[in-house]
């Protein structure tokens, strides 16, 4: 509690730290709500800046962005069915049919308390477990247990999206033979380069996302709009009332714990919360056909989640240097700028560094409630430019994210390619949702393979005997069966 | 409907068996790692052949309530009806963006997008010149303050001759 | 696996310095009007890692002595190859700088790429130079008694356990062939398993899941401090003056071999006119002397050997460590390119 307060206090006793935190706090909601730029962009762009600026305001900066970050990915995704981030993906999926039925302000409001709630949670999880919980993590997850978890979200994914088992799983093959071109983990060996040096380092995900979303987004109402079957969608600002706030209370909690444990997992942190969230969220639901309709729960899972992930994430970042994602990987380079390594040291070494750190994810995450719920009223009106000029704009900046991450031209092709191949897949049974996270986990999970066999000298029976790696591939494998039995008790069954 | 699960199975085979030829070019096992860099793709291929034979399969077997009613939510978007057919339009909207890309990385970014902006807003049916012009420069502008001036973001600067021109205009915004 | 030459890569200690010493501003040549405008360094490598750090420590330093901006441009991916295509495409006038290191010479080797690093390319200068070392967990018993690690104790549980011991390294030409050496002269085989992120590599070994670490010192040395890593073999002639207690394998094993080292250096296109060359070489060399950059070094514990080598010494460094991959990959049954077969 001490270290929190002096946190706090060293947060807000200086100008120049009130002016980052809310700067961060502005940016990350302002990139979010522009379609086609992220969070992550505004990180990336402002990374070589933060060498300039004194260590503990520089990582206080991107906590900050992180937290109004993920918040910030819900508005676009909400808007105008672009996800700021792939962990904002399944907010898409109800939140976008929310929008087109009128109520995006009802919409964006649930993803903020939920936003804000998880990631308020989830540091006083933080600040309480970081150090205990890192030990464990590290000495029990290594490339067996993370495989087998891979595996076990993957079988989860394949559900995800489509009606069809066999259109599921289909997707998420083609995600993971997308996921498999570039240098192999090992020998580096090209794969599937075609010769050009581009390829080599793979497929990234970030512009496989802008394509899928939002260029096929802008693909699918430029064409309404030039054949005049557009349709404004309706601007309403309600906020939703306390009661139906209360009614979501269950689904609050079990995302906050699912969100919060999944985000501890390096590599996989935020995404697979939301989606996982997502997912529980249906099989829990009286009304599971709802979903994907404009269900409110739809939004609440996984904004819940991926916020709760936040905070969880911080846990194996500092502690062993493991980042969750993309701008949790850039925060160690703010770290090294300053010349620091995350890593077991840190708690030690720069203890008021971690503090603040701390302190500024709980307020900001206190502070989006806030920011949030005035930014709810205001931000629905970006719905009012017209869609004519929308539709160029969303494509530069997507451009630019795309472009700025890697600084690969590949990555603005895939962009649009992707963009093509997602107008026609939105228009059939393949599930969007499950080609993303095919490239995401088969990247990391071939690694993870590859050491795991490596260690296990090849037999595949080690993956059953080490208890944790079997848990999970129980549960995968539980996880097919039960897709399957349910589809045959509907073919053969009453 | 059950033509088309049957062309789909088909053309997912056809992909699988591509995927499967081109990766002879590197099935070969590696020094620390015997399975080689073929060894996932393969899996992956295989799972994806078992996948698209269920769904070959599937196209026999009876249509059940079940179909309509399945217990898996529906995510995507109902089959927006009113874009059946391509026309040249569609085939614009597709291009232009992908032509732009290329015309980045060739002559850089700072050439080309003004055109682009112009274009794609065109295509959108904006017709009025003077709406045009002001829309695209404007922007065009914001971009420049934005991402030359506030905060220095690296994008295409082109080829040989177009390299130079842009770096110059580069130092000049600098 | 037998790793038969190892010897030609040299960089003895002495060499190099000479002719580096006291460089003044006004010594340098200005070509004409270069540099009018900003300079471009493309780094091949992420926002935060060794190499981009590398650069930015060398950014300050040269922009004051050209009196331009000097921008810090990262294009990441495929083991530092993506970034070729967008320097080959820059024109031939020392406005861009690619920097990389030693991948240049094994992945040429290789044919991941075709760019020959002194043919195709001129190197201006080497600013890194990192020896390795192999590192243990200190709560592993097997090898560590009374907070001293033993590589004797490691060799004899390898010898005992033939392909038990688990060595987390990363897939980069240099390390494997430093671990081919290791397990060559020291009789044993290991299972080596590759981790592209720092984190996971060291990770494993900390968390206890897998048994050596393979590393620069400079990269782990916090984790050392913080006794988390204990290091049990310095792979160079003597014993490093950090870790005095652990033992090389020149001065205590006897091993006579020129050890590979962590590279990272400048170049500039071949057809890039001579005097901006000349020009540059003197810039970079007078860059790194600044007291910036030398305290970045010491930091970074990238003093432990000379980390700087002008543009003639690093092209002969990269001419010998073309010939000296070659012969390792063949040795190791690695891809070599087909006109080096």
């Amino acid at each position: 509690m001490e270290d929190f307060l002096t946190g706090t206090a060293l947060l807000f006793t200086n100008p120049i730290g009130i002016g980052i935190f809310v700067g961060g706090l502005v940016g990350g909601l302002v990139f979010g709500a522009i379609p086609g730029l992220n969070a992550l962009t505004l990180a990336a762009v402002l990374l070589p800046f933060t060498a300039w600026i004194p260590a503990e305001y520089a990582i206080m900066l991107y906590g900050v962005i992180y937290v109004s970050g993920v918040y910030g990915g819900a508005i676009t995704a909400i808007l105008f069915n672009i996800p700021g981030s792939v962990e904002n993906a399944p907010t898409a999926f109800d939140g976008y049919p929310m929008t087109r039925k009128g109520e995006p302000s009802k919409a964006i409001g649930y993803a903020v308390t939920c936003s804000a709630i998880g990631g308020t949670l989830s540091a006083i999880l933080m600040m309480i477990a970081t150090e205990p919980i890192a030990d464990f993590a590290v000495s029990t997850f290594g490339p067996i247990e993370i495989t087998a978890l891979i595996f076990f979200g993957l079988t989860v994914v394949a559900g995800v999206g489509s009606k069809s088992l066999a259109k599921g799983w289909l997707s998420l093959g083609l995600g993971l033979t997308i996921g498999v071109v570039g240098g192999d983990p090992v020998g580096a060996t090209p794969r599937y380069t075609f010769g050009t040096l581009y390829l080599t380092g793979g497929i990234g995900f970030i512009p496989l996302i802008l394509g899928l979303f939002a260029v096929s987004e802008v693909f699918i109402q430029g064409q309404r709009l030039v054949r005049g079957s557009y349709e404004a969608p309706k601007l309403s600002v309600s906020y939703p009332s306390l009661t139906e706030f209360w009614a979501m209370k269950w689904a609050v909690v079990r995302s906050t714990v699912i969100g919060w444990f999944s985000g501890i997992l390096p590599g996989v942190g935020a995404t697979l919360a939301a989606f996982l969230s997502y997912n529980e969220a249906v099989r829990w639901s009286k009304h599971p056909e709802r979903f994907g309709t404009g269900e409110a729960e739809g939004v609440v899972a996984p904004e819940t989640a991926n916020n709760a992930a936040t905070g969880a994430a911080m846990i194996p970042l500092l502690a062993l240097g493991l980042p969750g994602g993309a701008l949790t990987a850039m925060m160690i380079g703010v770290f090294n700028l300053h010349d620091m390594e995350v890593g077991p040291l840190i708690m030690i070494e720069a203890p008021e560094l971690v503090w603040i750190l701390f302190a500024s994810m709980f307020w900001a995450s206190l502070a989006i409630l806030v920011l949030g719920m005035v930014e709810s009223k205001g931000i629905v009106h970006l719905l009012r430019i017209p869609f004519t000029m929308l539709a160029p704009g969303i494509l530069v900046f997507s451009t630019i994210g795309a472009y700025a991450l890697r600084g690969n031209i590949f990555d603005v092709y895939t962009m649009f390619i992707a963009g093509i191949a997602g107008y026609f897949l939105r228009r059939s049974d393949y599930s969007v949702p499950a080609i993303v996270m095919g490239v995401i986990l088969g990247q990391i999970g071939e690694n993870s393979l590859s050491q795991a066999l490596t260690i296990l000298d090849y037999n595949f029976w080690g993956f059953f005997t080490e208890p944790v790696s079997a848990v999970f591939c129980g549960v995968g494998i539980l996880t097919i069966v039960w897709g399957i039995a349910r589809r045959a008790r509907q073919y053969f069954g009453s | 409907m059950k033509d088309r699960v049957t062309w789909e199975a088909l053309a997912w085979c056809v992909l699988i068996l591509g995927a499967y030829a081109l990766s002879l070019d590197f099935d070969k096992p590696l020094p620390h790692y015997p399975p080689g860099a073929a060894f996932w793709p393969h899996i992956v291929q295989f799972g994806m052949a078992i996948a698209a034979i269920v769904l070959l399969v599937s196209r026999f077997l009876p249509q059940t309530a079940g179909d309509e009613a399945a217990e898996t939510p529906e995510y995507i978007e109902e089959a927006p009806e009113d874009l059946a057919g391509i026309t040249w339009r569609t085939i614009a909207v597709f291009l232009i963006p992908l032509i732009w890309a290329y015309a980045m990385h060739q002559m850089g970014f700072l050439l080309v997008t003004p055109f682009f902006l112009i274009g794609f807003t065109w295509l959108m049916g904006v017709t009025r010149w003077r709406t045009l012009l002001a829309f695209g420069f404007g922007f065009y502008l914001l971009l420049l303050v934005v991402f030359y001036k506030l905060i220095f973001t690296p994008l295409p600067m082109g080829a040989g001759f177009f390299h130079t021109i842009n770096a110059e205009i580069l130092a000049v915004l600098q | 696996m037998k790793v038969k030459t190892v010897s030609t890569y040299a960089i003895a200690a002495g060499m190099g310095l000479a002719g580096f010493a006291g460089i003044a501003l006004a010594d340098i040549k200005k070509p004409g009007d270069y540099p009018k405008r900003p300079i471009t360094i493309i780094v091949c490598f992420g926002k935060g890692g060794g190499s981009d750090q590398a650069v930015a420590a060398m950014q300050g330093p040269l922009s004051k002595i050209m009196g331009v901006k000097v921008n810090k441009v990262n294009k990441p991916g495929g083991g530092g190859v993506n970034c070729l295509p967008d320097f080959q495409q820059a024109p031939a006038d020392g406005y861009t700088i690619l920097q990389h290191g030693d991948g240049m010479a094994s992945k040429y080797v290789s044919g991941d790429m075709d760019l020959h690093p002194t043919k195709d390319l001129t190197p201006i200068a080497i600013t890194n130079v990192a020896p390795t070392a192999m590192f243990v967990n200190p709560k592993d018993d097997r090898f560590v008694s009374g907070g001293v690690a033993s590589w004797d104790k490691v060799v004899a549980y390898a010898k005992a356990n033939p392909g038990k011991l688990n060595v987390s390294n990363i897939n980069v030409a240099m390390e494997l062939a430093t671990m081919g050496k290791v397990e060559e002269f020291f009789g044993f085989t290991t299972k080596q398993v590759m981790f592209d992120k720092p984190a996971q590599r060291y990770g494993a070994v900390i968390g206890g899941k897998l048994d050596v670490l393979m590393e620069q010192p400079g990269d782990v040395i916090k984790h050392v401090q913080a006794g988390k890593l204990l290091p049990v073999l310095a792979i160079w002639p003597d014993r490093f003056k950090v870790f005095a207690d652990t033992k090389a394998t020149g001065a205590d094993y006897g091993l006579k071999w020129n050890p590979l080292l962590r590279i990272r250096s400048f170049w500039v296109k071949s057809d890039t006119p001579q005097e901006i060359k000349d020009y540059l070489d003197a810039v970079f060399a007078k860059a790194y002397q600044g007291d910036d950059h030398q305290a970045f070094l010491k930091r970074k514990a990238l003093d432990i050997v000379n980390s700087y080598y002008g543009s003639k010494d690093m092209t002969k460094i990269f001419d010998d460590a073309v010939a000296t991959y070659a012969k390792v990959f063949k040795a190791t049954g690695q891809r070599v390119r087909k006109d080096m077969q």
